[in-house]
Formats: structure tokens, C-alpha cells, sequence
């Protein structure tokens, strides 16, 4: 059930002082990849803040971005769902099962109608009627259909909720999409990534808890504050590109000293994610630092986009022999796809405002 | 087959003997910051978790600025620590929350950090409490 307090009223019942507040606000901005000087707007922000309610629905999934979003602790979990907001229905995390599950969830749409965050991890599968995924005898289109007529935003975690993800890939036997391909009439934010990094999650949270708004979007929907850059953009080893310093192999010098990933199959340079500055496990490190190249997973397809392992763009073929002109075009195409990026992101900042609900609704 | 062990891993790790450029870059903001606030008193902060630092560039950051004279901790939902460095106006504050994991990295530009000040909203219940452990102390020694 949503509560009337705002967040700030009970922080203070709380017995919360001033300056904790500060510091939450600096730990919530930081989060949300806003400037450290905006956290003056997030307190004033936070300090009305009411806790909206969040239903989460679940489809066709690995599960994989729950177990992402409880890695998160920037605000912690536990904070996150019996402080800031209302997590009304969520399988893997709530008490209640069965009918007693899906009264809650009905109650919640009823009481916070209009205005409650819908969250869909998962791809939504259409073929045979939608029988490939149901819950509680409910197909996952009709779940998505009726829940989403009163939220008043829908945040679609992970590449599968954004983009169809692993069961869209080919031959996509139970006729996997998006939640975007269903609903398209509510603002839909994609917080894409195979998972998502834990506190792209809760930022994107915690940036409609603090402004109630949408954060601005990048043309796949993409709040840009974490997917503005290509990983190629913010890589550190991007000195090593420069110089056309490359590991061939896997465990060969260029590898162990730390080269550029390019010709093992990196995706950094057509890939949108934060990575690269805001890394995994609380910022321990990133598949490239670990001496993996990018897959691409926030990206959409990026199951078939060709092998992992070959270079951006590549030919099929004998990968020795075309590999150096290859790597040569390819260079041309990776400055070229960082140059077009570092353009789109100068534009998006150069217009950069928050959307509101208001906006979306009527730009739809 | 060889065993994991006998994999030649080298752990990229230590500052080496020169900066490397992203910590000459950090370093260069931080001189513009500073000059900035002693023109017209505009404190900036740096939010360290935005930046794409290589392996050893923290540490490197570190043992550049190095300690000053003034060093706080703050026990507020979980502890931080703040410092001013070797280069006066320039502080380093580390937030973590009650279960120790980091919540914000961030250097300010600033004469004295927001968050040292005493809030005036916490101010505000100051003469209350003074007079609730007064009497906590009276009703003790009774």
C-alpha cells in the first residue's frame, strides 16, 4: 500500500538527522549519475518525495535482473523496497504465493490506480496464444495488458523486457517481443543489459522516486544518464586502440599486458551501456578490465549479431586473412561510431531536460 | 594440460613512477576548480564513480594529492571519511552506509564540506536536547 508521508517526513520521524539526509541525497545523486552539485535539487526533490507503489512483473526470464537488482546496495535492497518505495508484487522477493499473491497485486493497481511503477523483467511471448508463459492461469500478455492500464510508467528491466532479449533471438520459437511492442501507450523506460548493472537499476528508481519524472531517453528509450556513452567512449583501453596496441589471442603478451580487445570480437564500439565508469560488484571491474571483450547485451539482437568473438564489423571467412584490413576499416568505423555518438550525446545534452509524464503522454 | 597456476596472469596493480593521463586529466580539473573558487568562491565536486579509471589510477590519485592537516569521520547512516589533502581546498570524502559498502567517492573544491557544517535544521532542536539530558542527568543523580 503506498503511503501519504513524504520521505522526508518519515526520515525526520526517524529521528534521521539533517545532515544523514545530505548524505543519502549525495549517495542517491551519485547513483543516478548526476553532477555532485545537483544534490542540493535532489534534497529539495526527496524531501517531498512521496513512496510510489512498484508492482514488478515477471515473464519469460532467467531471473537474472532480480538477482542483479539485489546485488545492488546503493541504497540497499532492503531500503530500496520498506523505505523508498512500495513493492507491492514481486515473485521472487515477496512473502505471499498463490491467491493470496495476486490479491495483493490486484489491490495495489486498485488503491495506487494511475499512478503506480510498473516494472516487467522478462520477453513477452505471443506465439500459441501466449501459452508459453503464464502465471496463475493468466497469459503474460494479458497480465502486461491489464497492469499496465493504470501505471503510470513502465520500466522494462533487462534486454528481454526492452528488447526480446535471448528468447527473441533466432528462430524465436514462442514468438518472443518487447514490452514496448504491446504497450504503446504509456511511457515505457528501457533499462536494457543482460542483467542490468545493479545500480542502473535502482538509479533509474530512484531518478523517478526523487524528480517523479522520466529521465531523458535515448532513441531505443534508454535513459541516457547511464546509456549516453559507448563502452568503447569510457573504455580505459581505449589508449591502446589509439595505438593500435591489439591482443590476438587469449592469453598471448598483448592480452596480459592489457591490449585492446578489437580483434578478439569486442562490441565497445557499438555498444551503449555504463560499464566502463560505473563497472560491476560495487565497481570492482568490467568484462574488459577482467580480459573479456564486450558481448553488447544492452543492444538489441546482440544474440545475433554474429560471433562474439569476431571483430567489429568482420567478414565470414578466414578471420587471418582479412583481419588486418578488416581491423583497419574497422578502426575507421569505431572512430567513426565514437565520433557519431560523441555528436548524439552533445545533442542530447545540448537539449538535455527532464521529460515528465505529461510530456510523454502527449508526444504518444 | 596445464593447471590454472601455470597461467602467466600479471595483476596490473601500483602507481608506477608517473601519473598516468587520466589521473593528469583528474588533476588538471582540480587546478581549474581551484582557481575557479578563488576567483569567485564556486566550490565543484568530482563524483570519482563517473570517471573510467584504469586499474591503479585510484591509488595513483591518492598518493598524489595526499593528506593534509584536517581529517573528520562522519557516523552518519554508516560511516565516512573526510579529508582535506595536501593541497588546501581540496577534500576527499568517502560515504559508506551502515553495512560498509561505498556509497559515494567525491572530491570537493570547497573552503569546508557541506556536510561538516552543522544543519540549521539540526541546529533548530539543538536547545531541546541540551534540556533533555540535563534532565536525563538530574534524574540519575536523584
Amino acid at each position: 500500500m503506498a503511503e501519504l508521508e513524504t520521505l522526508g517526513e518519515q526520515l525526520r520521524r526517524q529521528g534521521i538527522s539533517r545532515r544523514s539526509f545530505l548524505k543519502f541525497c549525495a549517495a542517491t545523486a551519485s547513483l543516478m549519475a548526476l553532477p555532485p552539485g545537483m544534490v542540493g535539487a535532489v534534497a529539495a526533490a526527496l524531501e517531498k518525495a512521496r513512496r510510489p507503489s512498484v508492482i514488478w512483473l515477471s515473464f519469460q526470464e532467467c531471473t537474472g535482473c532480480t538477482e542483479s537488482l539485489t546485488r545492488s546496495h546503493s541504497p540497499t535492497i532492503e531500503s530500496l523496497i520498506f523505505g523508498a518505495i512500495s513493492l507491492d508484487y514481486h515473485h521472487t522477493l515477496q512473502a505471499a504465493s498463490g491467491h493470496a499473491a495476486e490479491a495483493a497485486r490486484e489491490q495495489a493497481m486498485h488503491d495506487a490506480d494511475g499512478k503506480y511503477l510498473l516494472l516487467v523483467d522478462g520477453s513477452i511471448p505471443l506465439g500459441e496464444g501466449g501459452a508459453y508463459s503464464t502465471i496463475a492461469g493468466i497469459t503474460n500478455l494479458q497480465m502486461l495488458e491489464d497492469t499496465a492500464k493504470g501505471a503510470a510508467a513502465i520500466v522494462a528491466v533487462g534486454s528481454c523486457a526492452a528488447f526480446g532479449g535471448l528468447p527473441h533471438a533466432d528462430p524465436n520459437p514462442t514468438g518472443a517481443v518487447a514490452v514496448s511492442d504491446i504497450i504503446t501507450d504509456k511511457p515505457i523506460i528501457n533499462v536494457s543489459g543482460c542483467p542490468p548493472i545493479p545500480t542502473v537499476i535502482t538509479g533509474v528508481l530512484a531518478h523517478y522516486l526523487t524528480f517523479g519524472s522520466i529521465p531523458p531517453l535515448d532513441e531505443l528509450g534508454r535513459p541516457l544518464m547511464f546509456f549516453g556513452d559507448s563502452i568503447h567512449d569510457r573504455c580505459y583501453r581505449r589508449p591502446f586502440y589509439d595505438k593500435g596496441l591489439f591482443a590476438k589471442t587469449f592469453d598471448d603478451e598483448g592480452a596480459r599486458d592489457g591490449w585492446c580487445l578489437y580483434e578478439l570480437g569486442c562490441k565497445g564500439p557499438t555498444t551503449h551501456n555504463a560499464c566502463a565508469t560505473v563497472k560491476w560488484n560495487e565497481g570492482t571491474s568490467f568484462p574488459i578490465e577482467s580480459g573479456h571483450p564486450c558481448l553488447g547485451c544492452s543492444e538489441p539482437d546482440f544474440w545475433d549479431a554474429g560471433s562474439f568473438y569476431n571483430p567489429v564489423p568482420a567478414p565470414i571467412g578466414d578471420t587471418a586473412k582479412w583481419a588486418a584490413p578488416a581491423v583497419v576499416a574497422g578502426a575507421a568505423v569505431g572512430v567513426a561510431a565514437g565520433l557519431y555518438g560523441r555528436k548524439r550525446k552533445a545533442d542530447a545534452q545540448a537539449r538535455r531536460e527532464p521529460l515528465t509524464v505529461k510530456d510523454m503522454e502527449d508526444k504518444s | 594440460m596445464s593447471g590454472l597456476q601455470d597461467i602467466g596472469v600479471r595483476v596490473e596493480e601500483g602507481a608506477g613512477d608517473e601519473p598516468t593521463a587520466q589521473v593528469l586529466a583528474i588533476a588538471s580539473e582540480i587546478e581549474q576548480h581551484l582557481k575557479a573558487f578563488l576567483k569567485d568562491g564556486q566550490s565543484a565536486s568530482i563524483d570519482l564513480r563517473s570517471l573510467p579509471l584504469a586499474p591503479g589510477d585510484y591509488q595513483a590519485l591518492k598518493a598524489l594529492l595526499g593528506e593534509g592537516e584536517v581529517s573528520a569521520r562522519l557516523d552518519a547512516l554508516g560511516p565516512s571519511t573526510i579529508y582535506e589533502t595536501a593541497i588546501p581546498g581540496v577534500w576527499w570524502l568517502v560515504h559508506r552506509n551502515a553495512s560498509d559498502e561505498l556509497m559515494a567517492d567525491l572530491i570537493e573544491i570547497t573552503d569546508c564540506p557541506d556536510i561538516l557544517k552543522t544543519q540549521i535544521e539540526d541546529l533548530r532542536d539543538g536547545p531541546e536536547r541540551l534540556h533533555a539530558r540535563i534532565e536525563q542527568q538530574a534524574a540519575i543523580t536523584q
